[in-house]
């Protein structure tokens, strides 16, 4: 039979609960614009029954808890659309540093590879005008220092990302740090039914921070978040965090490496991290190696051409640029090997007035280099995938920008659906993104209506 | 017969050039539609997309025709300034599709997972009780 005391018993729980659900109530108020903040909810739950004999008599309600209301797949959703956004904003921020140097401006690559040939076409003219024979071996140099600049440019770009890397570690580091400290809190006021809520929100807000850096999958166990990288290695593990560290490779680049020491670099792929690396150990050495390939073999074309001429003294032509032997370095130290406009192998055949083999070095501009392309064509291509992966990197961060948007969005929305019309909102959005992926296909298949239709006009 | 055949040349580039302007348009409205959640503005601006390009391929055979036709050859050039302008929007054009096609594949990839998490959830989702209780978000409650 119930007693007096369990009823007085009853109507104390029931108050700390009531109690309990007006504090986080204020609480939600008070922290309605508060960045970061979720909204938090009174867990009750039904107190267990007494039994008397065949009778059971309810004990009334108590309060299990407190409980952030978090929608925890958007925030993972946020945490990795974060890490796609800061990759692609580190490698836009460097794309869009390398870029001005590939263009089709003046003092360029291109340019000067036109200047060079165009002085070839008037010395000519006159092989023995010392004028004219002096404008070649100016653009000759110009068109060097125009390879020495674009290389110097990408090589400068991949120290300051190299240096980017260990900034970012240390960053790591300290937060990981920063979010191992605050599981044990967060799991102890949990266990006595407090309110973690606030610290919850402090460690979500470091983990967010941390995506930004790098890609983390997040796992919520009972001592609290644990965090591996993309590939799994541990970084928070209940209160202990593990450090990375950095060591400088055999390339002289810093690799990263995990608590056990090993090297963790490749696999890093997204966040400011992965961007920086990206860019740093696959797309400019790639960019590089182009710029290295074309100017190895324009130099050789040329030197080849020349050496099929003779000089003004009636010599056999001497090289025209000074290459290394390997094509790695190439487009960083070519430079001119020829000093005087005399050296110029003009002559086909040793007399000083012939202009004979002029035509065999004007010809290494329409002549396909080993690699498969002109000269011209070789450069176009480099401005081309410089000019794409910059396009690509801008789209990529306006997308995810746009999406984070709209999945803070849906995270502080107070819009006060059911679930079965989100639902249905959502599989209406699914059908509309749909008809508007088939819009992207025909606007892609229009753009060579309009290509068409501008060259014929043109023509 | 040329007064006649320039004047049909110019009206149909003219017609295009403000079908890829509205097109332009109407895609910078659906990506701003998407960042909001705007679900009834994104609806009807991927009607008008539809309409657009319906309409667009359907000039097109008449575009390529017109500007291609040994007739065209003996017309004075297109005015420079359409010529620029329909470059310029072409261009802005496929600009903004690159966009478009990024954000609806990152903000598909979530609706896909929203949706996929609300159906393996069904009758488990912990929703609070009463209107002061109610908290609301734009998805679920877990």
């Amino acid at each position: 039979m119930a007693s007096l005391s369990t009823s007085l018993l009853t109507a104390v729980q029931a108050l700390d609960a009531v109690t309990g659900a007006l504090q986080i109530t204020n609480n939600n108020i008070a922290n309605a614009s508060t960045p970061g903040y979720s909204r938090q909810m009174a867990v009750l739950q039904e107190a267990a029954p007494t039994n008397d004999g065949n009778i059971s008599v309810g004990n009334g309600v108590v309060l299990e808890g407190y409980q952030s209301v978090r929608d925890e797949l958007v925030q993972t959703q946020i945490q990795q659309e974060t890490q796609a956004q800061s990759g692609a904003n580190a490698q836009l921020s460097s794309l869009q540093q390398i870029q001005p140097t590939f263009t089709t401006s003046t003092q360029d690559i291109g340019t000067e590879m036109s200047a060079m040939f165009s002085s070839l076409s008037s010395l000519s003219t006159d092989p023995t005008n010392s004028a004219d024979g002096a404008a070649v071996l100016t653009a000759g140099q110009n068109l060097a220092t125009a390879f020495n600049t674009a290389s110097n440019a990408l090589t400068s770009q991949q120290t300051g990302l190299n240096t980017e890397v260990t900034q970012d570690v240390n960053q790591i580091n300290q937060l990981t740090q920063q979010i191992a400290a605050l599981n044990p809190k967060i799991a102890e006021l949990n266990a006595t039914g407090q309110n973690g809520g606030t610290l919850q929100d402090q460690q979500n807000q470091l983990v967010l921070s941390l995506s930004a850096l790098t890609s983390v999958a997040v796992t919520q166990t009972a001592n609290g978040v644990t965090l591996t990288t993309g590939n799994g290695t541990p970084l928070v593990v209940g209160s202990k965090n593990f450090t990375l560290q950095t060591t400088t490779g055999s390339n002289g680049m810093q690799q990263v490496l995990d608590h056990n020491g090993t090297n963790i670099t490749a696999s890093l792929t997204s966040g400011d991290l992965g961007g920086t690396i990206q860019m740093r150990d696959k797309t400019i050495p790639g960019l590089l190696g182009q710029l290295d390939t074309l100017a190895n073999q324009f130099g050789t074309a040329i030197n080849a051409a020349q050496e099929t001429g003779f000089d003004q003294k009636g010599k056999t032509g001497q090289n025209f640029f000074t290459i290394p032997t390997t094509v790695a370095g190439s487009a960083a130290t070519i430079s001119m090997a020829i000093t005087v406009p005399t050296q110029i192998a003009s002559s086909s055949d040793g007399t000083a007035g012939s202009n004979g083999n002029l035509a065999n070095l004007i010809a290494v501009q329409t002549t396909a280099l080993p690699a498969g392309q002109t000269p011209g064509d070789a450069y176009a291509n480099l401005v081309y995938q410089v000019g794409s992966l910059t396009s690509n990197a801008t789209a990529e961060s306006g997308a995810t920008t746009a999406s984070l948007l709209q999945l803070n969005d849906q995270l502080n929305s107070v819009s006060g659906v059911s679930i079965d019309e989100e639902s249905t909102n959502l599989i209406t959005f699914q059908t509309a993104y749909e008809a508007a992926a088939r819009v992207v296909t025909t606007v892609q298949a229009l753009f060579q209506i309009t290509v068409s239709m501008g060259t014929a006009a043109a023509e | 017969m040329n007064d006649e055949a320039l004047q049909k040349r110019d009206k149909l580039a003219a017609k295009y050039l403000q079908r890829l302007q509205a097109l332009a348009c109407e895609i910078s409205i659906a990506m701003d539609a998407v960042a909001a959640n705007a679900l009834s503005r994104f609806q009807e601006s991927v009607a008008t997309q539809e309409m657009l390009c319906a309409d667009l391929v359907g000039m097109s055979s008449a575009v390529s025709e017109v500007f291609r036709s040994s007739e065209q050859r003996l017309l004075p050039c297109l005015d420079p300034a359409m010529e620029l302008k329909i470059r310029a929007t072409s261009r802005a054009i496929q600009e903004l599709n690159l966009q478009y096609a990024s954000l609806l594949k990152h903000s598909g990839k979530s609706i896909a997972l929203l949706i996929s998490l609300c159906r393996s959830h069904t009758g488990k989702f912990q929703e609070a009780r009463g209107a002061r209780l109610k908290h609301q978000t734009w998805s679920c409650e877990m």
